[in-house]
């Protein structure tokens, strides 16, 4: 095995433990729970309505966006945090390819999570309201959203312990409180880019999507742009970081 | 050719004036020595600033002033040094959700190591064969510190730094790491091996680097340090039911460099501890004087140190 490869499965597992695993599975079938219970009396022509705003809102901006913080903000805090930083880094492998694999490894792992609340929303959808199609969009939303916040949330877990604190509070704060209030404000939303990018694969759901990501347009392009730019990002101060600080 | 025992003929290892310091704090000053094959002893108290040395020659902290080179180059910017450097930690620095087995494995795994000893052969020779299968969370001190030399000798290492190995370790584990450090470097690999315990050091190494405050304090053959430590001089406390008399009749000894009385107790300097232990009671005789207690103060390691460091 490679040491890129090696250091991309040992990243992927220490990233879900047994028990961590459990715990975000249950956060994110939470809005499949939530969307069962709200819909128990609804018609069938309100289904779509009721996925979106009931069940997609509550995956989108709280399910994923939990999960992703905490996935990513552990994959280098953890190593900082157990000071077992130096078994990797005093290796031949670069630091920009030390702080890429670390990324996309916990990438991996909170859309193995994540994924799994997408799907599991878009079945309990298509079987209560018979509209299978949505299923994709929701997988394909879930996916960028994702990987934005773990990009950027690597970084910040290097630079501080606090940084699930500080992420969900740019989430909570800012996110679902001043951007939801002013929609100019919904490009610095990774949620909303990936609930947009939902919405341009929802059909008639579009519109009501729409509704709740403000000025952004509904596109999949632009939603991978964004995870592109994140990515970047990330990948940045990761190896900056870890070219300068002291690592011990 | 090198005099200067701080310095080594062919080094792997150099430290130019390489200080490190913490906002205001100071770990490691104007700091010069080098390394090369074979096993030499970083010495020191706690704190003294050895493991901030070899976090530096590890290229894990950055060097506030001065440099560092290992093989040649400036580990904090040229990774593929690590192809060649292995770090034991002192912190129980290892993954415990993995066994002992899967930890060696990535280790290897991580170097893509093809010409060191296999996972196995290195478990064996840690004598960690019949744990490897545990999960390294419940490995004991003395395991952990044995699973991290494994995982390092994977790894087939030019240069092996390691922090305060023997930590934690029984004797029979510490004899056969230190019989695994000589043959290293007996083969030609750079060993740094620290400690805070000279006589731990001793059995490791013939050549020495003592450091305290973060300043160089000794350096050389165990036996240079250990007369350097000789010559320093020494305070001891005689207990005695007549000071003066024997305050007096002591300072005709030619051990002793001045004599005071405290409380009732001789406080006697000396550069020469031992004549003074054979004189001072031959001494006491001559003029019907009883001594009852006669201790050496102040002999920690830190203090020896500090003042070889002071000497410089």
């Amino acid at each position: 095995m490679t040491p890129i490869k090696a250091l991309f499965v040992m990243s992927v597992r220490q990233s879900l433990p047994l028990r961590r695993t459990v715990v975000l599975l249950l956060i994110q079938l939470a809005p499949t729970g939530i969307f069962l219970l709200s819909t128990a009396n609804r018609t069938t022509g309100a289904g779509t309505e009721a996925l979106v705003e009931i069940g997609g809102a509550t995956l989108f901006a709280l399910a994923i966006p939990v999960v992703s913080i905490v996935l990513g903000s552990a994959t280098l805090g953890i190593e900082r945090r157990d000071q077992t930083l130096s078994f990797i880094v005093l290796r031949p492998i670069s630091r920009v390819s030390l702080a890429g694999i670390k990324i996309v490894a916990s990438i991996v792992a909170a859309s193995l999570i994540n994924v799994v609340g997408a799907v599991a929303l878009g079945t309990a959808h298509a079987t209560r309201f018979g509209e299978p199609g949505l299923i994709g969009g929701l997988v394909i939303g879930t996916l960028i959203t994702t990987a934005i916040y773990v990009s950027l949330t690597v970084p910040l877990g290097f630079l501080t312990d606090r940084a699930v604190i500080v992420a969900l509070a740019y989430l909570f704060v800012f996110e679902n409180g001043a951007a939801a209030a002013l929609g100019g404000l919904a490009t610095m939303s990774p949620w909303r880019i990936g609930f947009a990018a939902f919405g341009a694969t929802a059909g008639e759901a579009s519109i009501i999507v729409g509704g709740v990501v403000g000025s952004l347009e509904l596109s999949v392009t632009r939603g991978l742009m964004s995870v592109a730019v994140a990515f970047l990002v990330g990948l940045l101060l990761t190896t900056q970081m870890l070219r300068t600080r002291d690592l011990a | 050719m090198t005099t200067d025992p701080a310095f080594v003929e062919s080094p792997t290892i150099e430290v130019k004036a390489a200080s490190k310091w913490f906002g205001q704090k100071v770990a490691v000053s104007r700091l010069s020595c080098s390394f090369g094959p074979g096993v030499t002893g970083l010495l020191g108290p706690n704190g003294a600033g050895k493991t901030t040395l070899l976090r530096m020659i590890s290229g894990l902290t950055s060097v506030s002033h001065g440099a560092v080179t290992v093989l040649g180059r400036d580990p904090r910017r040229h990774h593929d040094v690590f192809r060649s450097v292995a770090l034991v930690p002192d912190e129980d620095s290892v993954y415990d959700e993995l066994t002992g087995r899967q930890l060696v494995r990535y280790s290897a795994q991580l170097s893509n190591a093809e010409a060191g000893m296999t996972p196995e052969d290195a478990l064996a020779f840690v004598e960690l064969a019949d744990a490897a299968d545990r999960l390294i969370e419940g490995y004991s001190k003395g395991m952990k510190q044995r699973i991290k030399v494994a995982a390092a000798l994977v790894t087939d290492p030019q240069v092996l730094i390691l922090d305060e190995p023997l930590n934690g370790t029984d004797p029979i584990q510490r004899a056969h790491l230190i019989g695994l450090f000589e043959q290293l470097g007996e083969e030609g690999k750079t060993v740094i091996v620290s400690s805070h315990v000279l006589e731990e050091v001793e059995r490791v190494s013939t050549r020495v680097v003592a450091i305290v405050d973060g300043r160089l304090a000794a350096a050389g053959s165990v036996d240079a340090i250990r007369a350097a430590m000789h010559d320093i001089p020494y305070i001891v406390r005689i207990n005695t039911d007549q000071p003066r008399e024997l305050a007096s009749a002591l300072l005709m000894s030619p051990a002793s460099i001045g004599v005071s009385i405290d409380d009732g107790s001789l406080e006697v300097t000396t550069d020469d501890i031992r004549t003074l232990g054979a004189d001072a009671p031959r001494i006491a005789r001559s003029i019907d004087a009883s001594i009852t207690a006669f201790r050496p103060q102040d002999q920690s390691l830190e203090s020896v140190f500090r003042y070889l460091v002071e000497g410089r």
